[in-house]
């Protein structure tokens, strides 16, 4: 308790509290124009990092950290495209509810959920992250192998019109993330003899091809991205306080997701990318509306926004406690400390307990005023929507083409991103499933890599997948999410039969 | 039994996808186990669906003379027409190849701009005044906020620098 009271004071200095709220502007910005994210802004700053004390430095890059999460949600909701990789979820739902007209409602939502995601999961952290950093380090790679297969499940929910059109398309996605060298052997795999294919396919411009220049595909016909019928309700604050509102009315899905990022963002190698869409996918299969989803609810824009911000503390109490980073972010996180002369790892809590305390802090402090700046800033931004397809198109275009180019500053990336968005217009065109493909390969990555290290570990004797008592709960977890949805709606129409037939 | 109307789009982007299989297999085929039991299994259940997808669309395709009546006009449409409606799509494809190949050259702020004009002048219906203005404005705001404001490293041009050598 002393620790917490002393980070609060820290926390009170008023250069610290300058550099919470530049963080938070910034980290607005950043989240809010696609092709900039979290990761290579903060690269950015390490080179300013060097001359500032370690616990501002970090304290500003925890506010960068979860602003940029919150405002990703603001052009995926408006126009389709992600603002940073892990708000890929929330276009399931928010921009659903932008083309019904509800683009306010959908950003409030989000917003609120953004925020009880950081609140919770920075008071999760301030209680469990001592104890939970020990649970980390057991997550070997049979466990991981188990986490992404769990992660699969919610192909189940993404699938849409077709379920085999849904499993094709995911394991397309999957066979996309095979592409690059291999983990053992080195054999560069469907390279087509691009060097900058070699390390896999970039995340950043697979995503804006996927999600931005194919939506400019199907934007070249009409005249703005809202019908003109729908152009009346606009994003003024009384709509979204509606959202904000709404939000609250899933209460035990906001419950949930906040554990299920905050716990998926604490385990190494994963992120709030994969976190948002395992919410997604459980929160639609323990929904009482599931038919709902990818129409544009309320209750899936909940479960994608708050676990993708609860991820993010979720993701630092590893990096704090073992050194072990949970996300790309974090690793930055480490570096900064390392330039100090300072190595986290398990003494850094006893050692460190005040400063530990006081980064959970900002992160609830920064969830809330990202939240209001947010919905102050998105009364312009919102206009967005209503711009005529002549300067949104260009608009779209250039932030693709410069953010494709500019996280590696390889023209080759350009290539990259209009083949992925060729790919997109067709699977889009015959009703495949973008999300599901997305998902496919940010899995692939975790499934193979780790199948076969589970294997080393254990001389090739494969029950190592079933003895481990976290696998034995993964397993479980992922019976009951494929089995229980059926289950429910069998007992849901035995139920209404009974009814009718009295 | 009944003709269908059948969509050949789909079939066409399922043999594409098989296609692309071929490839990947000659290309990995004969390294080492490691590297290519999970792409093999991948192919498999690829194929497989693929099977199934091609199926299931064979089944549920409307009969064709149902096709002729109720269907949307779309489907009615000659290639000619297809083609004039996919243009645009091509010639942002061919923009968007066009302005990498020379981003490197022009540098960002000529190709950028220039990338820029054409589509707004394309998708405004061609209005030059809205199309310059809209041009200048981002190109000169993505300058701003990214060279100027976060020092990002933007190509300056090639064809500048041996203007500046020239002179």
């Amino acid at each position: 308790m002393s620790n917490f009271i002393l980070g609060l004071q820290s926390l009170l200095d008023w250069h610290i509290i300058l550099y919470i709220l530049i963080g938070a502007v910034v980290g607005l910005f950043v989240g809010a124009v696609p092709g900039l994210n979290d990761t290579n802004i903060l690269t950015l700053f390490l080179s300013f990092a060097i001359f500032m004390e370690p616990f501002p430095a970090i304290i500003l890059m925890t506010s960068v950290f979860i602003a940029c999460q919150t405002a990703g949600a603001i052009p995926a909701i408006l126009i389709n495209i992600p603002g940073t990789p892990s708000t890929a979820a929330t276009t399931l739902e928010g921009y659903e509810l932008t083309k019904r007209g509800m683009a306010g409602q959908a950003l409030g939502c989000s917003f609120a959920s953004s925020m009880s995601g950081s609140i919770l999961g920075g008071v999760m952290a301030l209680l469990f992250a001592p104890i939970l950093g020990k649970y980390a380090l057991s997550f070997g790679p049979p466990e991981m192998f188990m986490l992404a297969l769990f992660g699969m499940t919610a192909v189940a929910s993404l699938t849409g019109s077709s379920i085999t059109k849904g499993l094709l398309s995911a394991v397309l996605g999957l066979l996309v993330g095979t592409i690059g060298t291999d983990f053992f052997v080195g054999v560069t795999r469907s390279t087509f003899g691009i060097l900058e294919l070699c390390g896999g396919i970039p995340q950043v411009p697979l995503l804006l091809g996927l999600f931005g220049v194919s939506e400019l595909y199907s934007l070249i016909g009409k005249k703005s991205i809202v019908s003109a019928e729908h152009q009346v309700s606009q994003t003024d604050t009384a709509s979204q306080w509606e959202g904000f509102k709404a939000a609250f009315r899933y209460r035990s899905t906001m419950l949930l997701s906040t554990i299920i990022g905050f716990v998926i963002g604490v385990i190494p190698g994963t992120g709030a990318t994969i976190a948002s869409f395992t919410s997604y996918g459980i929160a639609r299969s323990k929904s009482k509306e599931a038919a709902e989803f990818g129409k544009g609810c309320y209750e899936g824009l909940v479960a994608t926004d708050t676990a993708n911000n609860a991820s993010v503390p979720g993701s630092i109490v590893p990096a704090l406690t073992l050194g072990i980073p949970g996300s790309g972010t974090t690793v930055l996180f480490i570096s900064v400390f390392m330039m100090h002369g300072l190595t986290p790892g398990p003494s850094f809590f006893s050692n460190f307990g005040a400063e530990a305390n006081a980064i959970f802090l900002t992160v609830i402090l920064v969830g809330i005023l990202a939240t209001l700046a947010g919905m102050m800033a998105t009364k312009y931004m919102a206009k967005i929507v209503s711009l005529p397809i002549s300067v949104l198109g260009p608009v779209i275009a250039a932030f693709c083409l410069l953010g494709a180019y500019i996280c590696r500053g390889k023209v080759n990336d350009i290539y990259i991103m209009l083949a992925f968005s060729i790919l997109a217009f067709f699977l889009k065109k015959f009703h495949y499933s973008l999300p599901a493909f997305l998902l496919g390969d940010i899995l692939g990555s975790l499934i193979e890599p780790n199948f076969f290290r589970s294997l080393a570990i254990s001389n090739n004797d494969y029950t190592v997948f079933f003895t481990r008592p976290i696998c034995i709960v993964l397993w479980a977890l992922i019976v009951l999410t494929l089995v229980g949805p059926a289950a429910m709606s069998r007992r849901n129409r035995r139920k209404a039969k009974r009814q009718s037939a009295e | 039994m009944k003709k269908k109307k059948i969509n050949w789009g789909e079939y066409l982007f399922l043999a594409v996808i098989l296609g692309y299989l071929v490839y990947y297999l000659i290309d990995i085929y004969g390294s080492a186990f490691r590297a290519v039991f999970w792409p093999y299994c991948l192919m498999g259940v690829t194929v497989l669906l693929a099977l199934a997808v091609a199926i299931r669309t064979y089944r549920k395709a409307p009969a064709a003379d149902a096709a002729e009546g109720a269907e949307e006009p779309e489907q009615k449409l000659t290639i000619r027409e297809r083609v004039k409606k996919a243009l645009p799509i091509v010639w942002i494809v061919i923009a968007f190849a066009a302005y990498a190949l020379l981003l490197k050259q022009l540098g960002f702020v000529v190709s950028t701009l220039g990338l820029t004009l054409w589509l707004s002048w394309y998708l405004s219906g061609k209005h030059l005044k809205t199309a310059l203005l809209v041009s200048i404005c981002l190109t000169g705001s993505l300058y701003l906020v990214f060279h100027v404001a976060l020092g990002m490293k933007l190509p300056v041009g090639k064809v500048f620098d041996l203007l500046e050598k020239m002179l």
